[in-house]
């Protein structure tokens, strides 16, 4: 054996050795990824829960500094403050036996499942999504919204799976929708698309496609409700003052749902007749419950808005709502809407057959709470909201 | 003529007893004189309550004997009983109203309504600008239009609508006749607005092919001004429209991107070239973001203190919109310097 072949054999073994050691590196790296957090302190904030590494169940994600913050592997206080990073939307999983919370976080889309046991969070995906401006769930699908370049909205109808991969699976709906319900009877959507002359109401499939137009408006501003018992419900969007109308959507007519009233707010219940509404006018806030088409309306004794209140599951007719501690006055509902004037609301349960609202919960004197977007888990033992107040995303347990 | 008074009342009475023609919602016979049936409401809704009331000219009703009937039995009998009330039924039914009216000469007179209720309502929006997600509806202010869909729930006994196409629509603004919107299937209505102050007062009648079926609904739009609102714009998270800067705010931070929002401006999109933005901070202009004229970002390194910043928007060609804010904005950063704040174009 010369000294070139030596040399060469050496080069070889030196090359091997290079490359494996890259590779090494590149496996050690994505290892380590999903334990990287990303704490953005150089703007004085956390990311908290959302930068919560997948399969991390760190404290960290609760919100820091609050008193109700959850130090993971014990229960969390009955209002627990799950993560300090704003959330674009929540919702409980229905299809795990244990209680889940899932949010998703707005700067990136990810999706996280909260465990109200032991106050933990985990992601469940990597799908990056970011600026993600509203987000729905409905079992194991999730729709993100948000804003493209040129300013047009859009929409993305995912799938969730958990377990089997982080990868955030979907569709991209046309753009410029503007607003959406996921249709829980039919496993698809529904929703507002633009026209050159106002909306339709259009139903389809989760991936965009077996489009049906239910109804067609020259008006533009309305809210969509799609129920488990099938029935679609819109809604204008509601201004202070101003009649405000509600409507089942029927074979491409629209039947009354409520009387017209100023600063129409509405909340239906799937599976009866039963409907909380608010009216909003010169005198703040007021708001009704009927428990039937047939059936006259009861004025309850809180001053909210439909949007802060929720349905409870099971046959009565219960329902609960975040109250404003101080009583808005006149011109609320539009400056709310805009984000002028923020709430610090106590919860209150609502029985409908009654007309009777009873407090239940007032949170510390130095928790502002905004509620927005309550759900509930479909056992009726927790409430999750997002405080408008800094988007980020709570849980109230109902029972100590 | 007392025998042609009494024959012409005799044919009166078997029509209304015998078979009550179903041509009107509440269309008064006349028979033989001037006497009606008045509906108060006029066009009455579903279940609501309705009073009626005899007129009579020539006739003294306080001393006549006066039977009411409602779909065949008497609802309230007496002498110079000349109203009844009665409860509409739901939508599609209608209800045979008759009245009779034996006056102190023995002679007779009748007359005969439907009360068919309906219902139509008059819905208002208006296509001023709003932000993305914005749970509020647009609201008209000067430029911009007032929308307007008129949504009739004319329903036949047999339980069918009326179509749209079947419909007459007459609209009002102020009380003047909009003849050029007004017409058959024309259920709704753009009117540009024009004024910059005062309301708009919009009347739309509607009335099915047939005759059958009728309304009329007001509603009253007061106009809006726009509302110039600032937001952070994160650059993370996005617009924050969820919390509008207060007019005096405290950033915890040395440099921000702001986003101003005309609400319910005449624009298309935020963006829009006929938009104009005028930034100034401490009284000095400062260009604008470059393609998003509504936003703009300040750098208050090694600096401290109160930044006025200052916006107004006008319009190109709408020379009533002009909308101006003012905010206080102090930031955290170091040390004072001559030229306080940098802006994203400095």
């Amino acid at each position: 054996m010369n000294r070139g072949t030596i040399i060469r054999y050496a080069l070889l073994v030196f090359l091997v050795v290079i490359l494996g050691a890259i590779t090494g590196w590149y496996f050690f790296l994505r290892s380590q990824t999903g334990a990287t957090q990303s704490v953005d302190t150089a703007r004085g904030f956390s990311t908290g829960g959302s930068a919560a590494p997948f399969g991390n169940t760190g404290s960290g994600n609760a919100g820091a500094g609050s008193s109700t913050a959850g130090q993971s592997g014990t229960k969390p206080a009955q209002l627990w403050h799950i993560a300090t990073a704003p959330a674009a939307g929540i919702g409980f999983a229905t299809t795990t036996a244990l209680v889940r919370l899932r949010f998703v976080d707005r700067a990136t889309g990810y999706v996280f499942e909260a465990n109200p046991e032991i106050a933990s969070t985990a992601r469940l995906t990597n799908t990056l999504m970011p600026k993600t401006y509203e987000a729905l769930f409905s079992e194991d699908a999730v729709i993100e919204r948000s804003v493209d370049e040129t300013g047009a909205i859009t929409t993305f109808a995912g799938t969730i799976h958990a377990g089997t991969s982080t990868s955030l699976t979907g569709t991209t709906l046309p753009k410029n929708i503007g607003a959406i319900s996921i249709d829980p009877k039919l496993g698809g959507v529904v929703y507002l698309a633009r026209t050159g002359s106002g909306v339709s109401v259009v139903s389809a499939a989760w991936d965009g496609t077996k489009t049906k137009t239910l109804y067609a408006s020259p008006l533009a501003d309305w809210r969509v409700w799609a129920l488990q018992d099938g029935r679609t419900i819109i809604a204008q969007k509601a201004a202070d003052g101003l009649p405000g109308y509600a409507y089942v959507v029927k074979n491409n007519t629209l039947d009354a749902l409520t009387p017209s009233l100023p600063g129409l707010t509405i909340l239906p219940r799937s599976g009866s007749g039963a409907i909380i509404y608010g009216m909003s006018s010169g005198a703040g806030p007021v708001l009704f419950v009927q428990l039937s088409a047939s059936s006259s309306a009861t004025r309850l004794p809180i001053a909210t808005v439909a949007d802060k209140c929720l349905w409870a599951p099971g046959a009565q007719p219960i329902a609960y709502c975040a109250v404003p501690q101080v009583k808005p006055t006149g011109g609320f509902l539009d400056a709310w809407y805009r984000g002028e004037i923020h709430t610090s609301d106590a919860w209150w349960k609502v029985d409908a057959s009654t007309g009777q609202a009873q407090l239940i919960f007032t949170p510390a004197s130095n928790e502002a709470l905004d509620v927005i977007k309550p759900v509930m888990d479909p056992g009726g033992a927790y409430i999750a909201f997002i405080n408008n107040v800094d988007l980020s995303p709570w849980l109230l347990r109902l029972n100590l | 003529m007392t025998a042609t008074r009494a024959l012409t009342s005799a044919t009166v009475l078997a029509a209304l007893f015998i078979a009550l023609p179903v041509y009107a919602q509440f269309d008064a016979g006349v028979f033989g004189t001037n006497i009606s049936i008045a509906l108060s409401p006029q066009y009455p809704a579903p279940l609501q309550s309705v009073h009626l009331t005899v007129n009579a000219a020539g006739i003294d009703l306080t001393e006549s004997t006066i039977v009411w009937r409602a779909g065949g039995k008497v609802i309230a009998q007496g002498t110079g009983k000349n109203s009844a009330d009665i409860i509409a039924g739901p939508l599609g039914s209608e209800t045979a109203i008759g009245v009779s009216v034996t006056a102190s000469d023995g002679s007779q007179y009748g007359a005969q309504a439907i009360v068919a209720p309906t219902q139509l309502d008059l819905l208002a929006g208006s296509d001023s600008y709003t932000p993305p997600f914005y749970l509020g509806r647009a609201l008209p202010s000067a430029g911009t239009n007032l929308i307007l869909q008129a949504l009739p729930h004319f329903k036949r006994n047999n339980g069918t609508l009326i179509a749209d196409s079947d419909i007459t629509y007459t609209w009002k603004q102020d009380g003047q006749v909009l003849g050029s919107i007004s017409g058959r299937g024309r259920s709704f209505a753009i009117i540009p607005i024009v004024h910059l102050y005062g309301g708009n007062t919009i009347t739309v009648e509607a009335e099915s092919s047939d005759g059958t079926r009728s309304g009329e609904t007001t509603v009253n739009v007061p106009l809006s001004q726009p509302v110039l609102d600032l937001y952070e714009d994160h650059p993370l998270y996005g617009v924050l429209y969820s919390g509008a800067l207060h007019t005096s705010t405290h950033i915890p931070d040395s440099e921000m991107a702001f986003a101003a929002i005309p609400y319910f401006a005449e624009a298309r999109a935020i963006n829009d070239p006929q938009l104009s933005y005028d930034w100034r901070v401490n009284d000095t202009r400062i260009s604008p973001s470059a393609g998003s004229p509504q936003e703009i970002t300040i750098n208050a390194d090694n600096s401290s203190g109160q930044a006025a910043l200052s916006l107004e928007v006008t319009h190109a060609t709408n020379y009533y919109f002009d909308a101006t804010g003012l905010w206080n904005i102090s930031f955290s950063s170091g040390t004072v310097s001559q030229d306080p704040f940098r802006t994203n174009t400095q």
